[in-house]
């Protein structure tokens, strides 16, 4: 994926270009899918979120600002905010996948002493700032961000009540922001 | 009002609504409200923004999937991109006909597409669906056809779209009677045709009756039907539609 040339491709989107669409899609429909997989762990149900993502990013091309936003950050959370409407409305998961691909993926988002490890690819700052909370304040964020799960569906896979789910991404995002804002 | 206002000035309240929503931890309704609040409230925008942005890397580092390959042909399809006018229905009824028997038109339209045929002989009519207004005026025609699986939509009374919002056509099933989307339906043209994917072919098998809304630009972002029902309709297997699913 080229980022460089993103903003441009959205302009031009903006403007009705078609080419421009198809290229955009061509170069960050793949990563857009990923997200979405890795939240509906469906991948019929990613494709058609995918669809849905692009419709909007269409329509909605002249509404990005490129001094608010990176046009990738922009598209994904377009995608993610789809995915978890889409979940929260179906209240269902492939529980299969949710009790064995979660978990390799927490693996990789929680261990800090392997190379190949999520955390070690995410950025330096974001990725020293969430190793600095305590782990299942870490896993509460990662799971909700990454996954996207509910906090009930938190509280139930780490078998703990509700409240303290809430009380740990609070807390966890309070010393997230204060560690980024450094 | 101005508690309302006073509310949404509150740094601690703007920031934890802003953590939750980029966090997608909070219900469906309170992130609708809060992807409105956001608009009107600059300093909720800009906290979102910062979310989003401090998070960024977790999706910028993720291994890319290669979508199916009939995914942007379908998004094409819903933007008419290369549109095409496979639909005959325009040529053979006129706006008048359906106007004149609305009460009849389901019957009539059915008989008549059963007996004149479409253009293509092998790939016969096998669904179709007339939906009426709040009135009971015809307003929109879809069909499938059963070899190329092609949705075709014929809308006979556009209804007015604001330039914030979208058509959106439904499927209830028979089955277990909840409704799923077939996407947003252009309205720059009165004939519109798209291919339809494998899980849209199954929700036609099992439909029960067509309904059209009116949602949010690019359709209902919760996967059920959030806005205004503009029409509605039953549908009809035809002939040719057994041998074909």
């Amino acid at each position: 994926m080229n980022k460089e040339n993103l903003p441009d491709l959205i302009a031009k989107v903006a403007l009705r270009d078609q080419q421009a669409f198809r290229n955009l899609y061509e170069q960050t429909s793949g990563k857009l899918l990923s997200i979405a997989y890795r939240i509906l762990n469906n991948r019929d149900n990613a494709n058609e979120i995918l669809q849905e993502a692009f419709v909007q990013i269409w329509y909605n091309a002249n509404e990005f600002r490129a001094a608010k936003a990176e046009p990738f950050t922009w598209m994904a959370a377009i995608v993610r905010y789809r995915c978890y409407d889409r979940i929260r409305s179906e209240n269902r998961r492939v529980e299969s996948k949710l009790t064995t691909d979660t978990n390799e993926d927490e693996e990789h988002l929680t261990t800090n002493d392997q190379a190949t490890t999520l955390l070690c690819d995410i950025g330096q700052q974001l990725e020293d700032c969430l190793n600095q909370l305590e782990q299942l304040q870490r896993d509460s964020v990662l799971m909700a961000y990454y996954h996207g799960f509910s906090r009930d569906e938190i509280a139930i896979k780490l078998k703990k009540p509700l409240n303290t789910v809430k009380s740990w991404l609070k807390r966890g995002l309070t010393r997230l922001q204060q560690c980024l804002a450094q | 009002m101005p508690s309302t206002i006073k509310r949404y000035q509150n740094q601690a309240l703007i920031e934890h609504l802003a953590q939750q929503y980029v966090l997608g931890t909070q219900p469906i309704r309170v992130r609708k409200r809060i992807s409105r609040l956001r608009m009107q409230y600059t300093a909720l925008d800009q906290r979102i923004d910062y979310w989003e942005q401090k998070f960024a890397p977790l999706n910028n580092k993720t291994p890319e999937i290669s979508p199916k390959k009939t995914t942007l042909k379908a998004i094409e399809q819903q933007l008419q991109f290369n549109q095409k006018t496979k639909s005959s229905f325009h040529n053979w009824f006129g706006l008048g006909f359906y106007q004149a028997t609305s009460a009849l038109s389901v019957f009539f339209l059915a008989l008549a597409l059963f007996v004149l045929q479409p253009k293509d002989k092998t790939d016969p009519l096998s669904y179709l669906a007339v939906m009426n207004d709040t009135n009971q005026q015809p307003q929109l025609v879809a069909a499938t056809y059963g070899n190329s699986r092609t949705l075709s939509i014929e809308l006979i009374d556009t209804p007015t779209v604001p330039n914030e919002m979208s058509l959106e056509l439904w499927v209830t099933s028979k089955t277990d009677k909840q409704v799923r989307s077939l996407g947003v339906i252009p309205t720059t043209s009165n004939i519109f045709n798209r291919p339809l994917s494998e899980p849209e072919w199954r929700l036609i098998k099992d439909s029960e009756n067509l309904l059209l809304t009116l949602e949010e630009k690019g359709g209902s972002s919760i996967g059920e039907p959030m806005g205004v029902q503009v029409s509605k309709g039953p549908c009809i297997r035809m002939a040719g539609w057994q041998e074909n699913s």
